[in-house]
């Protein structure tokens, strides 16, 4: 016998693309959002699934009341900062549900609407290469619903061969395939991270430029000068000397590596005199999770949830790294000092063991009369004196500052500031690394400092007594400007200019401008033109929206009981009444004609028994009861409500 | 999107119909029409495509078809003459249902109505006049022997080819022609049957009847005549003149 070419019902080839759609979703949103709504919506899909195998579906109405509560117990603890989330969240909610109801040809493209939008905001917050791979997927899984949903919308009750369904399947795959690279065009354009992206593709042994957790002496020869943008900062242009953005303080010496000890000093008891900045940074996805400010930033206005600023000696990090362009304020304050009463000194004083004589002996050299005027000897000494700037041929060795100092000469920012930082400790002045960027270019048009990987510096800062931190900077100036481009080319400073607004456009596009655009609108707002509170606004927001909500619901509640009562069940009620009135009662185990049957008065029975007659043929035949029925069993009522009157006035 | 027009725009394109009459159509009497689309694309199939005919109210479906696709579909003539299928169209919704995509087909399909058979006696029209005035040169009392076949059960003894059987060793029959085999004319002009339509449909009747017992029937209308011939061409011949009666 052979074999039976197998058929399926086109329906279930429908339900088979959107189930394993919405399984996609699923997958991609692992891990992405809160647990708790991710398994209650998981839950409820599975449940789905196999209610479907058991031809169950939930009414109607109790999904879209279900999903209204849901969104009403959402708004209490929706988060304006977590918007992404917050909405995937609701998002995946509502696929779930969607999936319980006996599904139409609607109900699909629902299904499919909310899939794209999950997918679409996924891209926001999902950073892994393996999205490319759900995407290539979820394409061509959607393609095959909609297609076979067309085939379904055409004919529900067509059957379709394997032969036939697979032929379909891969002879339309050929759209999202051919869509695929406008995609990616899209995937590349779009605001997201390509730092860990394409990451692994650009290994290279050589050093960069570039900022780093740690600095590290003698590993590398030889650094590559980055073009790559760090971060761009909106503000007023200032003078060029005091562009030191602070990224991170090292505190700990090993002999070749400075590093962060990370020990929290009991309370930070800071005090910044100067003039205030504020800068508005969007800042790269660069591989690290430290924020940059201008020297001396003192706070910073980030709205990104779950990622609590940690603050340490003015600098502030993240608790993990930047993976996606972020925006950010910062307000600092123009001074090279910060005046702090009380440190850890052992902190500061820390030098690595087995250090040379050498370097012993040249600190005492330079050693004045008080601290300040030794940190000015070894600035003059490192700056001014023999030592040259150079990113190559850096000396490779595992004594890597003695062989600086004395030996080589030359080497980049971090050997200047490493040896100063070695021989103010040496000469009991408790100092520290500080790492990050100097310089950046302005852009004129865009009124914006442009800070790339090339401008990574460090420099040092160092505790003089009555005076507190106070930075210098060891590096020599000439050798410092020679690697540094200070200008752009004007092409490049054109698409330098498009990319800002381009990247402006998307970190600015949230919900608050647009909340802010709405209150420029309302009247009542403008004239409450206060500064509105983050705090009060998103309370407003969430005020607005539950409000909204309660209407719809009100809204539909009264819809709802309007189409309840329907006409014939208002009529009847009308017409009982108007009898009762004239001391004809119905009891309710009585039927219509019997009851109308004993009235007395025979005009009234007439017309009673009338109305009765029709009305039943239309109720009780299931008829439709039109406009004309209604018109005329009305006109009924009316007559017999007369007939009374007439009575009474004879 | 963009995508997805195109796609919805090359799955209309270039397709070709034909369609096949059945050979004989009668007026009110259901006929069946083979419709064959034909794909001229060389790598894409046709996905989905509706073949409309308004006027018939006919909607034909078809799922996936690489080079060709047939449908038999039925339809039922009003009246007499030569007919028109046209008004026809292609459409699809594919890919995304998003929106239909439909083309008029710049063809028309002539086929020919026959006037409906109705029954009618031929001596009530023909009256007793044609009695015993037979012009049939075949006589004789059982007809002339036109074939042998296999017996059939029921068939009297007296119609056995004895001699076939003989030689056959199977019971054989013999087939005679009738007496009204006489071959006869059926004048439109002299059919006293005052509506033209029923007229036609009675003349239908009896040309069919006629060839279907193996009479040779022959026409005779107000400018032509055609001699009574039994052949299947001749029939045609004479119903397509019926058809196209004024």
């Amino acid at each position: 016998m052979s074999k039976l070419n197998k058929v399926y019902k086109i329906e279930t080839v429908v339900k088979f693309f959107t189930y394993w759609a919405g399984a996609l979703a699923f997958i991609i949103l692992l891990g992405k959002i809160s647990l708790f709504y991710y398994l209650t919506s998981l839950i409820l899909f599975l449940f789905s699934i196999f209610l479907e195998y058991k031809n169950i579906y939930l009414n109607r109405t109790f999904i879209n009341i279900s999903a209204i509560l849901f969104i009403i117990l959402k708004l209490f603890t929706f988060n304006l900062e977590a918007l992404i989330t917050s909405f995937l969240e609701i998002l995946l909610f509502l696929l779930s549900l969607k999936f319980l109801e006996n599904k139409k040809f609607r109900d699909y493209m629902q299904i499919y609407l909310l899939s794209v939008i999950i997918f679409a905001g996924s891209t926001l917050i999902f950073l892994d290469i393996i999205f490319l791979v759900y995407l290539f997927l979820y394409l061509i899984i959607l393609n095959a619903s909609i297609v076979f949903l067309t085939y379904y919308s055409q004919d529900p009750e067509m059957f379709l061969s394997e032969q036939i369904l697979l032929k379909i399947f891969f002879k339309t795959s050929i759209i999202p395939l051919l869509a695929i690279p406008f995609t990616a065009l899209f995937f590349i354009i779009l605001p997201r991270t390509d730092f860990p992206l394409f990451g692994f593709l650009n290994k290279s042994i050589k050093a960069k430029t570039g900022f780093s957790e740690n600095v590290k002496l003698g590993d590398v020869s030889e650094i590559q000068e980055e073009d790559l943008v760090v971060f761009r900062a909106k503000m007023v242009k200032i003078n060029d000397d005091l562009l030191y953005w602070r990224g991170i303080v090292l505190d700990s010496f090993d002999g070749k590596n400075w590093f962060s000890s990370h020990k929290r000093e009991d309370k930070e008891n800071l005090e910044l005199k100067g003039t205030s900045i504020i800068q508005t940074i969007y800042l790269e996805p660069y591989g690290d999770k430290y924020l940059f400010g201008l020297d001396k930033p003192y706070k910073i206005k980030y709205n990104i949830p779950f990622q609590n600023i940690q603050k340490r000696a003015l600098t502030f990090f993240l608790p993990f790294p930047i993976t996606s362009r972020i925006k950010y304020e910062v307000f600092s304050f123009l001074t090279p000092f910060i005046y702090e009463s009380k440190i850890n000194k052992d902190l500061y004083l820390q030098l690595p063991k087995n250090l040379s004589e050498n370097i012993k002996n040249l600190a005492k050299t330079l050693q004045g009369t008080t601290d300040e005027e030794t940190a000015k000897n070894i600035l003059r000494f490192l700056k001014y004196g023999k030592y040259t700037y150079s990113l190559s041929n850096l000396p490779l060795s595992s004594n890597p500052l003695e062989d600086f100092l004395f030996k080589y000469k030359y080497g980049n920012c971090e050997y200047f500031a490493s040896s100063m930082a070695i021989l103010l400790r040496i000469n009991k002045i408790p100092s520290r690394l500080v790492a990050g960027y100097k310089g950046g270019i302005y852009n004129e048009v865009g009124k914006y400092y442009l800070i790339r990987q090339k401008d990574a510096h460090v420099w040092v800062e160092a505790f003089i007594e009555n005076k507190g931190w106070v930075r210098y900077d060891p590096t020599p100036p000439l050798g410092f400007q020679t690697y540094k481009n200070l200008k752009l080319s004007k092409l490049e400073l054109l698409f330098e200019t498009i990319n800002y607004y381009y990247i402006n456009l998307i970190l600015n596009y949230d919900l608050k401008k647009q909340l802010s655009v709405i209150k420029s609108i309302s009247i009542p707002f403008k004239i409450f033109n206060l500064k509105i509170h983050l705090k009060i606004e998103s309370f407003l927001f969430s005020l607005i929206f539950i409000l909204s909500i309660l209407m719809s619901i009100f809204l539909i509640i009264y819809f709802l009981k309007i189409s309840k009562i329907k006409r014939e069940e208002k009529l009847i009620k009308e017409f009982l009444k108007i009898l009762e009135n004239k001391g004809y009662k119905k009891d309710p185990a009585e039927g219509l004609e019997e009851f109308v049957l004993k009235i007395k008065e025979k005009n009234l029975k007439l017309k009673a028994f009338n109305f009765v007659k029709i009305f039943e043929e239309i109720y009780y035949k299931d008829k439709c009861f039109d406009k004309e029925i209604n018109e005329k069993l009305k006109a009924l009522i009316k007559e017999i409500k007369n007939l009374k009157d007439t009575l009474k006035g004879g | 999107m963009l995508l997805a027009g195109i796609f919805g725009k090359k799955n209309i394109s270039d397709l070709d119909l034909e369609i096949i009459f059945s050979e004989e159509i009668y007026a009110k009497k259901e006929t069946f029409i083979k419709l064959k689309i034909i794909n001229k694309k060389k790598y894409f199939p046709a996905f989905l495509i509706r073949v409309i005919m308004e006027d018939y109210k006919i909607s034909l479906l078809s799922i996936y078809f690489e080079k060709e696709k047939t449908f038999t579909f039925s339809i039922l003539p009003e009246e007499r003459g030569f007919k028109y299928l046209k008004e026809i169209y292609l459409a699809s919704v594919f890919p995304f249902n998003f929106f239909v995509r439909s083309k008029k087909l710049n063809k028309e399909f002539p086929y020919l109505v026959f006037p409906e058979p109705k029954k009618c006696n031929l001596f009530t029209y023909f009256g007793k006049k044609s009695k015993g005035e037979k012009d049939s040169e075949k006589i004789g009392s059982e007809g002339d022997l036109l074939s042998i076949k296999d017996y059939i059960e029921g068939t009297p003894i007296k119609y056995i080819h004895w001699k076939a059987t003989a030689k056959t060793d199977k019971l054989k029959i013999k087939q005679l022609s009738d007496f009204s085999t006489q071959p006869f004319i059926i004048d439109l002009t002299k059919l006293n049957i005052l509506n033209k339509e029923d007229k036609l449909s009675c003349a239908t009747y009896l040309i069919l009847e006629a060839i279907k017992k193996g009479i040779p029937v022959g026409l005779k209308t107000e400018t032509k005549f055609y001699q009574p011939n039994l052949s299947h061409k001749h029939k045609l011949v004479l119903l397509t003149e019926l058809a196209l009666y004024e």
